[in-house]
This record gives C-alpha cells, sequence and structure tokens, in this order.
C-alpha cells in the first residue's frame, strides 16, 4: 500500500478510454476506406 | 496519498485501450451491427410469372450401362478433358449394355400447364444412343408426339455425349424442332446438327437439323412462356464442354420446380443463383434430375457437407436421377431429404430414386 505522502501515478485509466474511443474510430475509417469503398 | 498525472501510464493505457477498441468494433460490427452496417444485397429479381401445372417424366436417365467401360473408354482416349467427339465409345461386347451397346442417354419430356389452361410440351435432351432413345421415344409416346409436331422445342441441357449424341433420334421423326442450346456450344456440336459424322467417337446424324437454333447466354434469365424459364451457367464441364442450361418452372400455390439435366454448376449454386434471380426464389418446392454429386459411385466427405448444405433449403420433393449417384441418394434419405421413389423399370438398376418412365406431377 501507498504510505502516505508517497506520490501514485495517474493517468492509465484515462488513456484506456481516450485509446478505445480512438481505436473504435480508426475502426471506422478503414472499414469505410476498405469495405465501402466504390 | 497524492495523486500525479503521469504521461507514462497515459501512454501506455491509450496503446492497450487503442488495440480494444478497435478489435472490439471490428468484433460487433461483423457480428451484432452487421446489418445496420453492411450494404445490403442488390437482387436483380425476374418475375416469371406462373403456371397452374407440371408433369415430369422421366425418358431415360441411364446414361451407359456399365461404369467400368465408360471410365476404361475416357482413361484410354488420355483422360477427362479429352475431346469428347474424339473419344472411341464403346457400342459392341457390353453384357450389361443395350443390345451389346454401353451407351444410353438422359431425357426428360415436361408437360406445363399454363394458367389460361394451355398445355406446353417439351423435351429437356435427346440421349445418346440413338437406337435406345428411339426405344424409349416409342414406349413412352414420344415418337408419336414429335412425329405430330406437338412438342414445342427441344431443350439440350448441355453439349456432353449422353445429352445430346443421340440427336438423330429427334431430328429423324421432327426435324425441323426448334431447339435451345446454352452459349458454350463447340463448333463439332453445330456441326452434328447439320449432319456431320464423327467417325472416331462412333457418332452420327443422318437427320440433319433444320429447325431454328436458340443460343442462350447467362446475362439475363430467359422467360420461355409465363411460368417457365431457363437459366444459364457459364461453367467448364468434363470431356470439353462449356455451359449448361436448366428449367425453372414457377407452380401456382406450390412455388419453384427447378428441373436439370447434369446440373454441373453444382445444386447449391443453381439454388442460390434461383434465389439470387428469380422472385420467389427464397422458397424452391421441387428439383427434379441429375445433381451431379456422385456419378461413378465414389464419395468423398465434402459431399457429406453438400448434404447437409441442400438439406437447409427445405425442398419438399427431390426426383432426382442420373448423375446424382446411388451413395448420394441413400445418404440423402437418411438426412432426411425428401427423395422420390422410383419403379426400378427400363433398365433402370434401382427405385432408389425415380428411374426410366417415371413420373413427377406437381400440381
Amino acid at each position: 500500500m501507498a504510505e502516505k505522502g508517497e506520490v501514485k501515478e495517474s493517468g492509465y485509466g484515462i488513456g484506456i478510454i481516450v485509446g478505445a474511443i480512438i481505436g473504435i474510430v480508426l475502426f471506422l475509417l478503414t472499414f469505410r476506406v476498405l469495405l465501402l469503398a466504390k | 496519498m497524492e495523486k500525479e498525472f503521469s504521461r507514462r501510464s497515459f501512454i501506455k493505457g491509450m496503446a492497450l485501450g487503442t488495440l480494444t477498441g478497435y478489435f472490439a468494433a471490428a468484433a460487433l460490427s461483423s457480428t451484432v451491427f452487421k446489418n445496420q452496417l453492411l450494404p445490403q444485397e442488390k437482387l436483380d429479381l425476374t418475375d416469371i410469372g406462373q403456371i397452374q401445372g407440371l408433369k415430369i417424366k422421366v425418358i431415360s436417365e441411364t446414361s451407359w450401362y456399365d461404369n467400368n467401360v465408360f471410365l476404361n473408354d475416357v482413361k484410354g482416349a488420355g483422360g477427362l478433358l479429352v475431346n469428347q467427339y474424339e473419344i472411341p465409345w464403346t457400342c459392341v461386347g457390353v453384357g450389361a449394355g443395350y443390345m451389346g451397346s454401353n451407351l444410353g442417354g438422359f431425357s426428360t419430356y415436361l408437360e406445363a400447364t399454363l394458367l389460361d389452361g394451355t398445355v406446353k410440351k417439351i423435351l429437356l435432351d435427346t440421349g445418346w444412343n440413338p437406337a435406345w432413345m428411339e426405344k424409349r421415344f416409342k414406349e413412352e409416346g414420344i415418337a408419336e408426339k414429335l412425329a405430330k409436331k406437338e412438342i414445342e422445342f427441344l431443350v439440350i441441357s448441355h453439349e456432353h455425349i449422353d445429352h445430346f449424341f443421340g440427336i438423330e433420334a429427334t431430328t429423324k421423326l421432327y426435324p425441323d424442332i426448334p431447339m435451345y442450346v446454352p452459349k458454350g456450344f463447340y463448333p463439332e456440336g453445330f456441326d452434328l446438327l447439320k449432319g456431320k459424322s464423327f467417325p472416331r467417337a462412333n457418332l452420327k446424324n443422318d437427320y440433319p437439323h433444320k429447325g431454328k437454333v436458340t443460343v442462350l447466354d447467362s446475362k439475363k434469365v430467359n422467360v420461355l412462356y409465363p411460368g417457365i424459364a431457363l437459366m444459364t451457367f457459364d461453367v467448364p464441364i468434363i470431356l470439353r464442354v462449356f455451359g449448361e442450361q436448366a428449367f425453372i418452372f414457377n407452380v401456382k400455390d406450390k412455388g419453384l420446380v427447378l428441373v436439370t439435366g447434369c446440373c454441373h454448376m453444382g445444386i447449391i449454386s443453381y439454388l442460390e443463383a434461383v434465389r439470387k434471380k428469380i422472385l420467389g426464389g427464397e422458397k424452391v418446392y421441387a428439383v427434379q434430375g441429375g445433381l451431379h454429386i456422385s456419378p461413378f459411385e465414389d464419395w468423398d466427405p465434402q459431399y457429406d457437407d453438400l448434404i447437409l448444405a441442400f438439406n437447409k433449403y427445405g425442398v419438399q420433393k427431390i426426383g432426382a436421377n442420373h448423375c446424382t449417384g446411388y451413395i448420394t441418394a441413400e445418404k440423402m434419405i437418411k438426412a432426411g431429404l425428401p427423395i422420390v421413389k422410383g419403379t426400378a423399370r427400363h433398365m433402370s438398376k434401382r427405385d432408389i430414386y425415380l428411374g426410366n418412365g417415371d413420373e413427377l406431377v406437381i400440381a
């Protein structure tokens, strides 16, 4: 357990959320380019 | 405890999140949201109309009598890709044959009643051995119908020996019978129609065809009469043949009835083509004719999958015969497919499926 006064690093959780959004957008873009391209 | 934003942790999280998000989106879009995201299949459906009823009579489904003799003829000539007009087919000395000849033939007589009550009589294929075909034509009353020109036209499903080489059995009785052939007919086929002989293949036509020959291609569904259509398939076939056509009848209150010669395009391809091109194609009521699965009575495990796939189409009557193969019929019956039994007459060996002289009536 972190002792009192110890500094804990944060940002991992928010990184996952931001990454997931980027991932979905990336997929949709590639899907559009690869599958729906005429 | 104090928390401090770490760029390193954020980037690690974002990398994991990006991968997860990407693959999760891929998985969901191909499953749960498939219908919302993927474009709908565009179907160009043809309404072929309807008929009241259909009578299908098997004139001859016995193309040859001894498989080993047939296969030896093919092997001796160089294999399955050799030109069928150059193979010396065995016509004498075959114990199981018709008067010693191994040659038989395939031919089916169709009688369709249109909605206005008119009856259209059609001949599908003309067999191989003229002597055998003349006998069968006489026995089933086809000879009389041909002589009186009661038959509307002759459809050649494909150019194969057992479906086309017996042309003189038909032209002898009705020289100017209108004909439909599939695109892909070779020059030899047209030469045979005109009366050319092919001595090496023990093939001749002493009664040249004098009527109109219409070549049908695969670009569209060819509606011949309301409720009666032909579909052509661009398919390469053994013995250097190309193209096959098959019938689609739309029987009122029943559904579609597919009638084939050999079905070299494959029964599943045929059913799928009908589903995609014919209005009402999702409801096939009956299939009749050769299904080309185990013509030489050999079996491959992939044919089991074919039977499973066929079973899913919910066809209610299967009047299979000819190149379907007895093993296939046995397996289909075991799988619960509705195979219509025959009577094993006129040199058809077994009653497991429709044989020579047997009828299938859809009305």
